[in-house]
């Protein structure tokens, strides 16, 4: 009996020690990078770009941790192209109700930029507090023409329990198969249940040449086109962005009865911008991966500098289509 | 006499002709036992010579020689010039061969080592010697003999640590310096008895832990069994266990490692100027030898202790051969329930989790048999299984795995100098885990198996010139994995990776060369290739990555081919008796690749073999020592420093997509790695304080286009200083103090910077950014571990100890790791993973 308590008393002295989490000092970490995003497509009108220092501080307050971003209203953003032209981009100011959603960016535009070309080179540069960051792309060829929408119903299985009948839009267009090409589509709709929730943006209402620059955040898929037919029919569109839990269900198209049309636009991009996408889309999805995932990394970049973000150059294509009814 | 010039009358006949011609024709006066003549003709091809030179050419072929006496030619048998002994080296108490027992000679200032199978051959002019042998660990003898022809002399050493057969150690010669004198460098001898000193946690002895307070050798993360060598990753280390590969060190996810010190017999470590019979690993070899089993008498052997008991029984099996079984088995996770279950009052307790799966077990056997003087037969096999669920630590993850291994070997001797071992092996290693969750609910199966056969052989041309020779074909299976959905509810779908065949040849030559008492050198060359075989897919990316197109070989078709020949090249200068200078250079390959699927490195991680895709690494090693002994080497002092170049070094790309990846060499890169550093060790090896001090200044650097965004890095590997400390004191006859310390600079880690992107319903698929690959360090690692051995009294023939230790005696909270994780209501918080504060343990081990 003597024994057997000496032995429990030991048990106890190593389950009293053993492995444990300890608090640690954060503020160390707090280096926040300036994020750049651009957006140059082959489509008149001024080009967008977006400016703000990404953080890990976060409003006080709300029931959900929301990143407190400090947007940059100070830079000189510069965008030229390998034919002369230049242009310096002027803060564009937004409805402020804009900011409800935590998102707290700075957006410039162009002011009298020429339409991008296919083959013209594009440099985005950006001065802020000393430093120069600069990002070069080259537009691809003319993005092929979207031939048809349509919508397929499909029942969407969110969680093991929680299944949800959604449309998914498809698309039809002649890929071009000398080249090498690599697309991304968005679509844009405003759901009439999503007014008046807090955290939904409404950055998809923005001008024809700034909502897919902030769709990444929304409505979005990529492809390459190396198992793509000269006839492409019914690529499905699936969101990158669904989280894989009864939330999804904003993430698509409902079935239910919507008033609003859909914008849609396929954008002819580069290699560097697909492997950008492909990266941000899985990164979205496997946030919670830890002892099973190598050393994180940021989202890669063409931005040179130090900042990160990315400069997209693009060809694009749009249709607008009705909403799908039963 | 014998400088005249002669015409002969014939060109052929015997010997006994053309002397009978000379002796007519010339009166030249002859002496020889006509037994001793050969009868065969001869032929030369002039007809005029001189008599010396044709004396000469007669009889030198046919081991006579001549001499002149009184102008009388006599004839006789030449005496031997070269004569041979050979034997083994054994240890008396139970007959296992001594790796790498010295064996010396007074007289010639020359000697031999024994090889991996304690045999010896020595080459040397007849004579009067003393032969003096020797054995870390055992008292030395000396044999006064006259050797005249070939013999056999097998030595049975006692061991000094057997305090049963007190004996007086007289004063140590210089010829035992074995450290000194070998041409080896960067090389450790570990012995067994050391390791069963060093207190390890929970009292469970541990070799491959052990070795990690040598200079050089790091450990990986604790609680963990991963270590790195001289700046190489956890993949570079060849671990072998009686020749046979062990993929997978660990039990209860490397807390412990899988081999158990009572069946262990010699630990040799290489971490540079690596010998040309090894080969398949970057940085180092582990080469760990079984027990024979004890030849003289049975024994049982064993202990208890907190977290996992041993049993081991050896013995002889008639007069020509023995046996050695021992078992181990653990049970950590009962161990934790209960103390949860029993213990919840006290704060903490309940902390490990009432729903422990933790058990391991291994299985030792051997056997050998010894057919004749000549031929001698092994067998021998292992076997270890684990099974680990502990939701602290893993989550939902439950893992199992373990490792077997054959190994039969043939040793057999052609004659007193050449020696030669057939190895054949068979190493398998599968692991599975199923993640217990309703989303997730699937089972993952892989499994890797490796048959080789190996010849080696030693020949001891003479004292000064050594040669290793061999071959090495060896068969690669791999099946990196299969999945299975648990249930209807898992969001997986089932999924099977290509399996993978290769084959792997080797094939070596080195030549050590003494050329005087101060200066040897030994240069080699190993030449080996590998090739991947069907049946099975290659496939083609493009640029970007993309699959561009897929070829498919039928079964057995060669795939790819790849080979190397890697130079190794050590030389030794002998300052004085008690100092030397080293210097080495060793090119190794490698091709099979272990591609880590997490930061810490866990028993799911999957070796993969080069490809069209993967190309093999090798590394470059340059290294330069100074061994000093003092006060009658009782001390020693080592400098090592080394430069390192590693070639092709893999690393999974930036935000790598491994997770079910069908095409995971899309995710990885290769690039150039380097590592230098500086190491120094400080041993007292005798008397009753016995141990080490040592210290490591070392830098790892990676260069790799897709990594860090194309950036120089140190992978997490990269620890600036490491020291450590083993010491162990007799106290008195029956009590032993032990303690280690070891300080290891923190590990390098990623940390996020701030959120890159919200998400849309934040935080739950918000994306964050980071700071440059292990930019951050972990705070410094340092631990003491003590403990105390009680002997038991001696009584006839039970021989019993209690073994008490303090694991982390100041209980310091090591990081393992930093988590990050998001408050709800807003923010988010930064832990550090610790896995225990102070442990203790007390176990009993028993002999008798």
């Amino acid at each position: 009996m003597k024994k057997y308590k000496i032995w429990v008393l030991l048990i106890g002295i190593i389950c009293f020690h053993s492995s444990c989490e300890q608090p640690v000092d954060i503020s160390l970490l707090h280096n926040p990078a300036i994020i750049i995003k651009g957006l140059v497509i082959d489509q008149p009108g001024s080009y967008y770009v977006e400016l703000y220092r990404g953080s890990n501080q976060y409003f006080p307050g709300t029931p959900y941790a929301i990143p407190r971003f400090e947007p940059i209203n100070d830079a000189l953003v510069i965008l030229t192209d390998n034919k002369g032209n230049v242009d310096t981009l002027k803060l564009w100011e937004r409805d402020p109700e804009i900011r409800r959603s935590g998102q707290a960016s700075a957006f410039y535009r162009t002011q009298h930029f020429p339409q991008a070309q296919a083959g013209v080179t594009y440099q985005l540069t950006v001065k802020h507090e000393g430093n120069t960051y600069t990002a070069t792309a080259t537009m691809p060829p003319p993005c092929p023409a979207i031939d048809r929408v349509t919508f397929d119903l499909q029942q969407l299985k969110l969680s093991p329990t929680y299944t949800y009948s959604c449309y998914v839009p498809a698309i039809s267009f002649k890929e071009p198969q000398d080249q090498k090409n690599y697309y991304s589509f968005y679509y844009s709709f405003l759901d009439e249940r999503d007014k008046g929730i807090y955290w939904v943006e409404d950055d998809l209402e923005g001008p024809e040449n700034f909502w897919p620059l902030v769709g990444t955040r929304r409505h979005y898929t990529v492809v390459s086109d190396h198992l793509l037919k000269p006839q492409v029919n019914n690529l499905e569109i699936l969101n990158k962005n669904a989280p894989p839990n009864f939330l999804g269900e904003f993430f698509h198209l409902h079935d239910h009865d919507t008033l609003n049309d859909i914008k849609i636009q396929m954008h002819s991009i580069t290699q560097e911008a697909y492997e950008y996408f492909n990266v941000l889309g899985d990164l979205r999805q496997n946030n919670a991966k830890k002892l099973f995932s190598t050393a994180p990394a940021s989202p890669p970049t063409n931005i040179q500098g130090g900042a990160l973000g990315f400069f997209i150059v693009a060809s694009v294509s749009k249709k607008t289509v009705p909403y799908p009814t039963k | 006499m014998l400088s005249s010039i002669i015409q002969l009358k014939r060109t052929s006949g015997t010997i006994t002709e053309f002397l009978s011609d000379l002796q007519k024709d010339y009166s030249f006066s002859f002496a020889y036992d006509e037994r001793i003549i050969p009868s065969h003709r001869f032929k030369v091809r002039k007809q005029r010579w001189q008599l010396a030179d044709l004396l000469q050419r007669l009889l030198q072929k046919n081991q006579l020689k001549f001499e002149l006496v009184n102008q009388q030619v006599v004839i006789k048998k030449q005496e031997n010039t070269r004569v041979t002994v050979h034997g083994t080296v054994t240890n008396k108490a139970d007959g296992e061969y001594l790796i790498g027992a010295t064996v010396y000679i007074k007289e010639l200032q020359t000697g031999t080592v024994a090889n991996n199978y304690g045999f010896y051959s020595l080459t040397i002019p007849p004579g009067q010697y003393t032969l003096v042998y020797s054995y870390i660990g055992h008292h030395t003898q000396e044999k006064a003999l006259q050797i005249e022809q070939d013999q056999t002399l097998d030595i049975a050493l006692i061991s000094s640590i057997d305090k049963l057969n007190e004996v007086v150690v007289k004063a140590k010669t210089e010829e035992e310096i074995e450290s000194i004198r070998a041409v080896q460098m960067s090389a450790h001898q570990v012995e067994i008895a050391q390791v069963k000193t060093t207190p390890m946690l929970a009292g469970e002895a541990d070799a491959l832990k052990s070795i990690q307070f040598l200079p050089g050798i790091q450990n990986g993360s604790e609680g963990t069994a991963n270590f790195s060598v001289r700046g190489g990753g956890y993949d570079q280390n060849l671990i072998l266990l009686d020749g046979a590969p062990v993929y997978n060190v660990s039990h209860a996810l490397g807390y412990f490692s899988v081999f158990n010190v009572d069946a262990l017999k010699n630990i040799q470590v290489y971490k540079g100027g690596i010998p040309a019979r090894y080969g398949g690993r970057l940085s180092s070899v582990v080469d760990i030898r079984m027990k024979e089993g004890n030849n003289q008498k049975f024994s049982l052997s064993g202990g208890v202790g907190l977290v996992g008991s041993r049993l081991m029984a050896e013995g002889p099996m008639g007069k020509n051969a023995s046996y050695m079984v021992a078992g181990r088995y653990g049970y950590l996770g009962q161990v934790g329930n209960i103390a949860a279950r029993r213990l919840s009052f006290i704060p903490g307790a309940t902390k490990f989790g009432v729903n422990n799966e933790i058990d391991f077990y291994d299985l030792n056997a051997k056997v050998n048999v010894r057919l004749n003087p000549h031929n001698k037969i092994y067998f021998s096999a292992f076997a270890g299984n684990d099974h680990f669920f502990n939701d602290l630590t893993l989550e939902d993850n439950s893992l199992d795995w373990g490792n077997q291994t054959g190994t039969f070997r043939w040793n057999h001797i052609y004659n007193a100098r050449l020696f030669s071992n057939l190895t054949l092996i068979y190493g398998n290693f599968d692991y599975s885990y199923s993640i217990r969750n309703d989303i997730q609910d699937f089972k993952w199966l892989a499994n890797q198996q490796q048959q080789s056969l190996k010849l080696d052989f030693d020949y001891f041309a003479s004292p000064r010139h050594t040669f290793n020779f061999g071959l090495a074909l060896h068969h690669h299976h791999f099946s990196p994995g299969t999945v299975t959905p648990l249930s209807d509810s898992s969001s997986v779908r089932a999924l099977a990776l290509d399996t993978r065949k290769a084959v792997e040849t080797a094939l070596y030559v080195s030549h050590e060369y003494k050329v005087s008492p101060q200066f040897s050198f030994n240069y080699g060359v190993r030449f080996s290739t590998f090739h991947n075989i069907g049946a099975g897919t290659q496939y083609i990316y493009d640029e970007a990555g993309q699959l561009d197109k897929e070829q498919h070989f039928a079964s057995n078709a060669l795939m790819n081919t790849y080979f190397g020949l890697a130079p190794r090249f050590s030389a030794r200068y002998l300052i004085n008796a008690h100092s030397s200078l080293k210097a080495s250079y060793n090119r190794t390959y490698q091709y099979l690749h272990w591609v880590s699927n997490s930061t810490i490195g866990l028993p799911t991680d999957v070796w993969l073999p080069a490809d069209n895709n993967i190309k093999p690494r090798f590394a470059d090693q340059v290294a330069l020592g100074y061994f000093k002994e003092l006060k009658d080497a009782t001390y020693g002092l080592s400098v090592e420093a080394y430069y390192k170049w590693i070639n092709q070094v893999i690393d999974y790309k930036d935000n790598a997509n491994i997770f079910l990846n069908k095409n995971i060499e899309t995710q990885i890169r290769t690039g150039q790695g380097k590592a230098y550093g500086l190491e120094l060790m400080f041993e007292k090896k005798k008397g009753r304080l016995k141990g080490w001090l040592s210290y490591t200044l070392s830098r790892v650097e990676r260069t790799i286009a897709g990594v860090n965004n194309n950036q120089v890095y140190a992978p997490r590997h990269d620890r600036r200083h490491n020291l450590s400390l083993v010491l162990s004191y007799d106290l008195s006859k029956r009590w032993q103090f032990s303690a280690n310390y070891s300080y290891i600079t923190g590990a390098g880690i990623t940390m996020p910077r701030g959120v890159y992107e919200p998400g849309w319903f934040p935080p739950w698929n918000s994306v964050s950014h980071y700071s440059a690959r292990n930019a951050f360090k972990l705070p410094d690692f340092h631990q003491l571990d003590i403990g105390f051995k009680l002997k038991s009294k001696r009584k006839k023939r039970w021989q019993g100890e209690w073994v008490f230790g303090i694991t982390n005696a100041y209980s310091r909270k090591n990081a393992i790791t930093y988590q990050i994780s998001n408050n709800i209501g807003g923010g988010q918080s930064v832990s550090k993973l610790y896995l225990f504060g102070l442990v203790p343990s007390i176990n009993y081990n028993f002999k008798f």
